[in-house]
């Protein structure tokens, strides 16, 4: 199977006339973790929500998932097709309860009742959507939510931001089994793309690539382990100059 | 009873079987059918009989309510007097819901009047559904409702409308509210309906609470003049009018008054709105303070639904129409506090009917 599981191919947008991304280029293959890193308002978000089809982008360039062309497909279809999305900072929905949402995404009740056990959500399926949720609860619904799509590509929008560390445990860990990291590689067929700011992800899910990503292009690419250690060190001021060099200067 | 009938009255929550109900009462036109107390310390009658059993409920009618008003002057001039009375007796908690239905199966105004007298520490339930034959699209509704809550007392009042676009609802109703006693009043409305036009108001005693919920959903053409009003004449007393409210096409007027007359009142009236399409909302608060140790607050939102929640949903693989009622039914149904679970449950059941019914 050589077709990649996403393919992101000169991808530019904007919003309101306005150019947010420039040109992106990227590669997911089925069962890989690729990481996004960059400052903030540099269009991580932004790629994401472009991935997954939100209005309000103006789109240039093409996406494929699956080999298939999403570029214009509305985003519930991509949802359908197998596309699943963490926001970063979800819209609080009153009214709506949680369960009620769960069961029209995954009619499966005792699955879903175990699921929010297991990210001690129970009390929360009762209550309404994000109304009145701790940081750290709004995240774990957000992957429950994921955990419930099962979708084959995971689109997550910093994950652990705001979160404490018994959490990010959590959090991480339900990952790591969604993604099937304890299987073989060949084995694996779900992928993800993930923001971080912090990196403890890093240490619970096995890499493949890293990107850095600094006013709306992708400045370079490389093992996402190495550009970490070196944005906490020198953080992104030197991102313009290219990260990638250092690294490699590093290594030699 | 007709099959067509008694699943007309199901939709405003009368069960004909009366399963887990206190009482039940049904009034057709100026008739009443059914007239039957289901549990002990509560009485169930026809508002006729009761004049001649008690030489008190006669004095007290229309005492609360204004007489000047025209309609009730319209409803004291029907004789006999028609609708229901229901009196429960001193300590008698009963958490059953007793049912109560006015179902207009001509075309011609119904007149209706209602008494509801509470022994001290006594607690009833009650639910209102008020219908009309589905071959009708025209007709009125004129009620008169009058509620004495002795002390230590706690009802709840709640009133399904489910109407047809030509008919006219001219609601009247106040609450003695006693010491330390609860009334919860509930409205839900949510077809198209050419005028309804009602503000209850209580009058709430010592360390009372008077809480009003409306819930309304203008169609079409239909216009909703509703609301309530509080008069907080005892010390500690409070009082709630919360409102949720969306128009498509329809008009709707919210107001929601509160006076602070005692020490250490609190008032507190609110207003949500969402629009569609077109129509309109006005949201009228109105707060008196005669003393200055009250508390009287207003809040008021009116918006359309919202993009990011939409997209949201359809991010979550949910189609664009079944995201927007989701929201919408969601929008309405806000938790009551103080309201047994069954009827909670009652109004949202009501709520996600009517939705899916009209999408
Ligand atoms: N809806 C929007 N309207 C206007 N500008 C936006 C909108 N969303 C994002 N932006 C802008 O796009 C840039 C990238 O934002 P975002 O993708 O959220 O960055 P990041 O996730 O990397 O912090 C920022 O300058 C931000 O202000
Ligand atoms: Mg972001």
């Amino acid at each position: 199977m050589n077709v990649p599981l996403l393919k992101v191919d000169n991808l530019s947008v904007s919003i309101d006339g306005k150019q947010i991304l420039k040109d992106i280029n990227l590669e997911i293959p089925q069962g890989e973790v690729h990481i996004l890193f960059g400052p903030n308002g540099s269009g991580k978000s932004t790629l994401l929500h472009a991935i997954m089809g939100l209005p309000g982008y103006e789109v240039r360039g093409k996406i494929y998932f699956h080999g298939t062309d999403i570029t214009h497909m509305p985003p519930e279809q991509r949802a359908r097709l197998g596309i699943g999305i963490a926001f970063q900072r979800p819209p609080i929905i009153r009214g709506v309860k949680l369960g009620k949402l769960l069961e029209l995404i995954n009619s499966n009740k005792p699955d879903i009742q175990r699921m929010a056990e297991e990210l001690q959500l129970t009390p929360h399926l009762q209550r309404e959507l994000h109304y009145g949720f701790s940081g750290g609860e709004t995240k774990r619904v957000e992957i429950l939510l994921l955990i419930a799509q099962k979708p084959d590509l995971l689109l997550l929008d910093e994950p652990e931001s705001g979160v404490d560390l018994e959490n990010i445990d959590l959090i991480a860990n339900k990952l790591r089994h969604l993604l099937e990291k304890e299987k073989r590689i060949s084995e694996r067929h779900r992928s993800a793309l993930i923001i971080t700011h912090t990196g403890y992800i890093l240490n619970y899910l096995n890499a493949a690539k890293g990107y850095v990503m600094v006013d709306g292009r992708i400045k370079c690419s490389g093992p996402p382990r190495d550009i970490w250690e070196t944005i906490r060190k020198v953080g992104y001021s030197l991102c313009e100059e290219c990260l990638l060099q250092r690294i490699n200067e590093k290594r030699r | 009873m007709k099959k067509e009938d008694s699943e007309q009255l199901t939709r405003v929550g009368y069960d004909p079987d009366k399963h887990d109900r206190s009482g039940s009462f049904l009034m057709e036109n100026q008739s009443i059918i059914e007239s039957l107390s289901l549990y002990e310390g509560l009485e169930l009658l026809p508002i006729s009989e009761a004049i001649k059993k008690y030489k008190w409920v006669e004095k007290k009618i229309c005492t609360l309510v204004s007489r000047d008003d025209p309609y009730v002057k319209a409803v004291l001039n029907t004789q006999p007097l028609q609708g229901a009375f229901i009196y429960v007796r001193q300590g008698y908690k009963i958490r059953l819901p007793l049912q109560a239905c006015m179902y207009l199966k001509l075309q011609t105004a119904q007149r209706v009047y209602n008494m509801v007298v509470m022994e001290p520490n006594s607690e009833l339930h009650i639910i209102t559904g008020c219908t009309i034959a589905s071959y009708l699209i025209k007709g009125g509704h004129l009620a008169i409702t009058e509620f004495w809550l002795d002390d230590g007392t706690r009802l709840s009042y709640t009133m399904i409308h489910e109407w047809a676009p030509e008919v006219v609802v001219i609601p009247r109703a106040a609450a003695s509210i006693g010491r330390n006693s609860v009334f919860i009043n509930n409205y839900v409305a949510l077809t198209t309906t050419r005028k309804v036009q009602m503000a209850p108001i209580a009058y709430v005693a010592e360390n009372g609470t008077a809480q009003f919920s409306s819930i309304i959903y203008a169609r079409d053409h239909s216009h909703f003049d509703i609301g309530a009003r509080a008069f907080l004449n005892g010390a500690n007393s409070n009082a709630q009018i919360l409102s949720r409210v969306i128009t498509e096409d329809g008009t709707v007027i919210v107001r929601g008054e509160v006076v602070g007359i005692a020490p250490g009142t609190r008032g507190h009236t609110e207003c949500n709105g969402l629009i569609l399409g077109k129509g309109s909302i006005r949201a009228i608060p109105m707060l008196e303070a005669k003393i200055d140790d009250t508390e009287l607050s207003h809040e008021a939102s009116i918006g359309k639904l919202k993009e990011e929640e939409i997209t949201y949903l359809r991010a979550r693989g949910l189609d664009e129409d079944t995201a927007r009622s989701l929201i919408i039914s969601g929008f309405l149904s806000a938790r009551i506090e103080n309201l047994p679970t069954y009827l909670q449950n009652k109004i949202d059941q009501t709520i996600e009917l009517t939705l899916r019914k009209g999408l």
